[in-house]
């Protein structure tokens, strides 16, 4: 029988409690938060990717027609059924022959019954005749026919099979049927009668759409399962279906590959929230551990006590072990609310810290089965784990001081080698090398991870060695300050800091974490817009860039004084940018790009590599020796290394875009780090998606390395040796004045005419470059996610307080009742908490100044804007105020609970403090 | 009232409230101690004996009656007023030793004499000699969980008597069952030295005790039984 009475546990000790239950809630209230949010944005993704058209799914069944027998089956509402056989059209009568093949279909009434937006005409009408045809609408673009035309439909069949049909309609199929896998067995290229069909490719496919109120985000595992159930019941539709060959009926799932594309994406989302919120991560097991740290010591007496009257020890455990339990319970159902709450907190956020708070109400939400499961997976667990580890911990602690194990001298040996010296030695060193490698080893995906992770490693050596510090040097420290703070608080209030038991240490150092974490993320939110906007001016060589068509050039002028007069264009110029190729004896040919300009005008309107605007930035001076020097030639570092140029030396380079070589021979006046060419139309995206639906939407690969490869040259010399017009790709560079919106100065430019004279619509603005940069999902996911972590900081590191000012209270209550026992007044006692506040802050400020720095470039390096390789990677912007203001609620946190821990631990009652029992009765001196 | 008398109760009471329950401690206690007495203060437990040495060292406050601490009421001081008495006049010596761990024997004993502000050459010769007569001079840097239970009793007694030179004979020494955490052959050594100590710097002392033994090396013994004194050896 328990020497206890039931329900023992859930009385007293509610200051203890309190602090454990703020950490438990900490750990399933980031969890919930951030999965939370991540499927409530993620309802963005969910509307665009089940956006797939009226079919749900096709299957193909050879020749057999099984329409009949997939309506009936449960969950199945619209079926059809399109005959579809091979065959290639062109456009007849023409000299230039070209052919297009894919699949040829037949269309019965119930697919315009049932999916009438499957086939929707643009123009005409479908065919009814063996004399006509209808085109899907980019096949008769392709071939170049329209309406009224007439069309060679060929297929082989048993013999090669002419036909010249009229094309009597143009139609189209929804987007995304153009998209994925779905292109590959769905692309209908022409619509035809049966009769006309190919009948010895002819293969039977249905159409069909299911009951989709069964499909959600909110349990995308059922909505597969729905899918997947239907999928299962038309293979086995199949009279041979089980054999070894499985079913002959092919279904394509575009519904299901559309919500396995959605539960992907929303993964990814999620695992790189939850790594990028690592450095939190840690901070909260950090926090829990220091909750149990203070539960077991605080339940020691108390326990001895216990066992002192007839108790067993695992009856005390039990005891230990429910009452964890029910906080964890607790702690996870209070964390799981918290997390919802702070997960609209996130929403509302559209940058770091900067909010619309309508989007609270307006955003979408969403708590899916896997956001409970995982927050109740970490509230749950982690208190256990954390719990059985500082067991773990503490018994190994007995067992060494009592070198009555192995692990005495397996821990003498980790002793030995000063295991925080060496991890810091190493994280310092991983990070050296990643920082300093090249752009291959940077965008290693392991290494990367390792790279992430460091700083954190790095962190948690370097605390290791300022808690042994505070230990060692306790002494030392305390004769340094008793100048500053008077000999009795730096004795008494200093020296606790070193104390074993003390939380001193790791609550500065979950400080220090906290406020560098918050820093950095302040850091990248103010960099990433700035770094893309050096990036954009780099890659289009100005504010905006119009491609030129070199057909229109007779309308260029005109085009030109519209801009110039522009009453927000400040200055522009036009580049000629030729492909050449440049050697040097006993060297390899090599492209280059040469960027004819007008120098002194293109100073004006240009960048440097870094953002800087040319006539204020290095590359001025260059610039205007190369006004003065015709022949002169700006070249990229990467050349001069290749070519191991030098100023002053000659390169010849040679344009063949007229059909005979030209050699132009120019003399180095410069070499830049990197030059723009001006021919890019993006900076790159983000992370490419692998998913099935967008698997053909056009991402780049690749590592293209902009800047590189580039000679500035003057287009008076260029211009004499060269066709420009023809030869070149000609840009029309603008600057727009201070403050102006370039895309909109952009936009109105191509309005009154400018469209009629650019290729395409080819052009790029920077802050249309920057503007979708900033709207993209994951950059706004990454900022919500960092302002929610911040305030989960807060959070955390008052936590930490918390705990540090219970643990004061009551292990100091004894001192400072015998300190005023003797005769100290309160201005003494106060003066001791100072002390011990004042050494507290300034180690935490002397560990801030170390280690910050380190994360927010970790951070920063860290943070991939693109996957072109820029030479500035990252342009670094500390925004001072937001740094300073974080600082100073941090500050202000830690003042609040300096001030209750003094308060409450002078307000003693000094007569049942000095008589309690609450003195070092543990084995080991008290406490771990 | 003599001079001799150096602490000194009249028809003291004390009652504790516990939400609306009274319960009184002490009821009417009325006691004299003579200055460089040893005095033992016995009883079953609950019979009031800590109370009566918090009120006499200045913790705690009567709720009637009055208390002298060398002929001065100390009754209705402020707080501010009883800090200069417990740092004059009252040394105590706990049971669990209540020693600050991050100090060293030296400066557990020298703390005291910080607060009262003597100087430095006095401290380091008081405290010296303080611990040399608790025979812990070799121990002098050690901390207290590097010390024996006994050896730490033996530095809160050094502690209690560490009062700035020539005050000592006016101090009353409070010691709450010294020996109750100490086994027993440790308890009659460190009772020699508290009252060796105390007697030889000319100081008073009040022990509060369960130990007949203990009581038998007193001056005097008071016995108390739910909350009076009700006898006197």
């Amino acid at each position: 029988m328990s020497a206890f009475p039931v329900g023992y546990e859930l009385s007293g000790g509610l200051r203890r409690k309190s602090a454990t239950l703020l950490c438990f809630v900490l750990a399933s209230a980031m969890v919930m938060g951030v999965t939370t949010y991540v499927d409530s944005f993620s309802i963005h993704e969910w509307d665009a990717v089940i956006d797939i058209g009226p079919i749900a799914m096709t299957v193909e069944s050879g020749k057999t027609e099984i329409a009949d027998r997939v309506a009936n089956i449960e969950g199945v509402e619209k079926v059809a059924t399109i005959d579809v056989s091979s065959g290639y059209v062109s456009l007849a009568n023409k000299t230039s022959y070209y052919q297009w093949g894919g699949s040829v279909v037949s269309l019965d009434a119930n697919v315009f019954t049932e999916f009438p937006d499957a086939f929707v005409l643009n123009e005409g009408r479908f065919p009814v005749s063996d004399s006509e045809i209808a085109l899907q609408t980019s096949v008769a673009k392709e071939i170049g026919a329209q309406t009224g035309d007439i069309v060679n439909y060929t297929y082989w069949g048993d013999e090669i099979q002419f036909s010249l049909l009229q094309l009597v309609g143009v139609y189209g199929n929804p987007d995304v049927w153009s998209r994925g896998n779905y292109y590959y067995y769905s692309y209908y290229i022409a619509v035809v009668v049966p009769s006309l069909l190919d009948s010895t490719s002819l293969r039977v496919m249905t159409i069909l759409d299911v009951d989709r109120s069964h499909v959600n985000a909110y349990d995308t595992f059922s909505s597969l399962s729905f899918l997947q159930g239907i999928e299962e019941s038309i293979r086995r539709l199949d009279p041979l279906y089980g054999l070894p060959y499985g079913s002959s009926y092919y279904v394509y799932d575009l519904l299901g590959e559309a919500v396995n594309s959605y539960v992907w994406w929303k993964m990814s989302a999620r695992l790189n929230q939850v790594s990028r919120s690592g450095g939190v991560g840690l901070l909260i097991g950090l926090v829990c551990f220091l909750a149990i740290r203070f539960n077991v010591n605080d339940r020691r007496y108390e326990s001895e006590m216990l066992v002192s009257r007839g108790a067993s020890s695992s009856d005390i455990q039990h005891i230990a072990f429910r009452e964890l339990i029910g906080m964890t319970i607790v702690g996870t159902l209070v964390g799981m609310g918290i997390g919802l709450l702070i997960s609209r907190f996130a929403c509302a956020a559209t940058g770091f810290f900067e909010f619309n708070l309508s989007l609270i109400w307006e955003e979408p939400f969403l708590v899916s089965i896997e956001s409970i499961f995982f927050s109740v997976l970490a509230g749950g667990l982690i208190p256990p784990i954390v719990f059985f580890a500082y067991k773990m911990l503490y018994s190994a602690k007995k067992s060494v001081e009592l070198e009555t194990s192995r692990l005495a001298r397996v821990w003498t040996l980790f002793r030995f080698i000063r295991w925080d010296f060496l991890i810091v030695i190493l994280a310092s060193l991983l990070m050296v090398a990643m920082y300093s490698s090249g752009f291959v080893i940077q965008t290693n995906p392991v290494l990367y991870a390792i790279s992430g992770f460091a700083p954190y490693a790095l962190f948690l050596g370097a605390a290791s060695l300022v808690m042994k510090g505070f230990r060692r040097g306790a002494n030392r420290l305390s004769h340094a300050m008793s100048s500053l703070t008077g000999y009795v608080p730096s004795m008494v209030g200093v020296r606790r800091i070193g104390k074993s038991a003390s939380s001193a240490a790791p609550v500065a150092v979950v400080l220090v974490l906290a406020i560098s974490l918050a820093w950095g993320s302040a850091a990248v939110g103010a960099s990433m817009p700035v770094t893309k906007m050096n990036q954009a001016r780099l890659a289009f060589g100005a504010e905006i860039t119009f491609h030129l068509d070199n057909y229109e050039r007779d309308r260029w002028d005109q085009f030109f004084t519209n801009v110039t007069l522009h009453p927000q264009v400040e200055a522009c110029t036009k580049l000629s940018v030729v492909s050449a190729t440049l050697a040097m004896s006993s060297m390899d040919y090599q492209g280059v790009s040469l960027v004819a300009m007008n120098p002194v005008e293109y100073m004006a309107v240009g960048y440097d590599y870094q953002g800087s605007p040319l006539n204020s930035s290095p590359l001025r001076g260059p610039l205007l020796t190369l006004d003065s020097v015709l022949s002169g030639a700006i070249v990229s570092a990467d050349i001069a290394t290749d070519y191991e140029l030098e100023e002053g030396d000659t390169i010849r380079a040679f344009d063949e875009s007229t059909g005979e070589a030209t050699i132009i021979t120019l003399t180095v006046v410069a070499i830049a780090e990197a030059l723009s060419n001006g021919l890019l139309l993006d900076t790159g995206y983000e992370t490419p998606y692998y998913g099935p639906i967008y698997f053909l939407d056009g991402y780049y690969w690749g590592s293209m390395e902009v800047g590189k490869n580039t000679i500035w040259v003057n287009a008076a010399f260029v211009e004499s040796q060269l066709n420009l017009t023809h030869g070149a790709e000609n840009l029309y560079c603008v600057r727009t004045t201070e403050g102006a919106n370039s895309t909109a100065v952009g936009q109105s430019l191509l309005d009154s005419g400018g469209i009629d004279v650019i290729t395409g619509n080819e052009w790029a603005s920077v802050t249309k470059e920057v503007s979708a940069y900033l709207q993209q999902t994951s950059y706004r996911m990454d900022r919500s996610v960092d302002t929610m972590l911040a305030a989960m900081l807060i959070a955390t590191i008052s936590g930490g307080f918390l705990l540090y000012a219970s643990e004061d209270i009551q292990a100091r209550r004894r001192e400072v009742a015998l300190m005023r026992a003797m005769g100290s007044d309160r201005r003494l006692i106060v003066k001791t908490q100072g002390a011990e506040m004042i050494v507290l802050a300034l180690s935490s400020i002397v560990t801030l100044t170390l280690f910050a720095p380190v994360l927010i470039t970790n951070l920063l390096v860290g943070y991939h804007t693109s996957y072109y390789l820029f030479p500035a990677g990252v342009t670094i912007v500390l925004p001072w105020l937001q740094m300073i203001v974080i600082f100073l609620v941090f500050l202000g946190s830690i003042t609040v609970f300096a001030l209750l821990t003094a308060l409450l631990s002078s307000r003693v009652n000094m007569a049942s403090a000095l008589n309690a029992a609450w003195a070092e009765a543990g084995p080991y001196g008290g406490e771990l | 009232m003599s001079n001799d008398i150096i602490v000194n109760l009249e028809s003291v009471s004390k009652v504790y409230s516990m939400g609306e329950i009274k319960v009184p401690a002490l009821r009417g206690v009325s006691l004299q101690v003579e200055r460089g007495e040893a005095i033992g203060i016995m009883g079953p437990s609950g019979s009031g004996k800590t109370t009566l040495l918090n009120l006499i060292g200045a913790l705690d406050r009567p709720s009637e009656g009055h208390v002298y601490i060398d002929g001065i009421d100390i009754t209705g001081m402020t707080e501010s007023e009883l800090t200069l008495i417990r740092r004059k006049k009252i040394s105590f010596v706990f049971q669990f030793f209540n020693l600050l761990p991050v100090l060293s024997a030296y400066e557990n004993v020298e703390l005291p004499l910080l607060i009262s502000g003597v100087p430095e050459a006095e401290r380091k010769e008081k405290v010296d000699h303080l611990l040399s007569l608790v025979g812990l001079a070799e121990r002098a840097e050690h901390r207290p969980d590097e010390l024996s239970g006994g050896e730490q009793q033996r530095v809160a007694i050094a502690r209690a008597l560490a009062k700035p030179k020539g005050s000592t004979s006016s101090v009353v020494v409070l010691a709450d069952e010294p020996t109750g955490d100490l086994d027993t052959q440790t308890g009659i050594d460190v009772m020699r030295v508290l009252i060796g100590l105390t007697k030889g710097e000319g100081g008073t002392l009040i022990v509060v005790t369960h130990d007949p033994d203990v009581g038998k090396q007193m001056d005097k013994v008071y016995t108390m039984r739910d909350g009076r004194i009700v006898g006197s050896t």
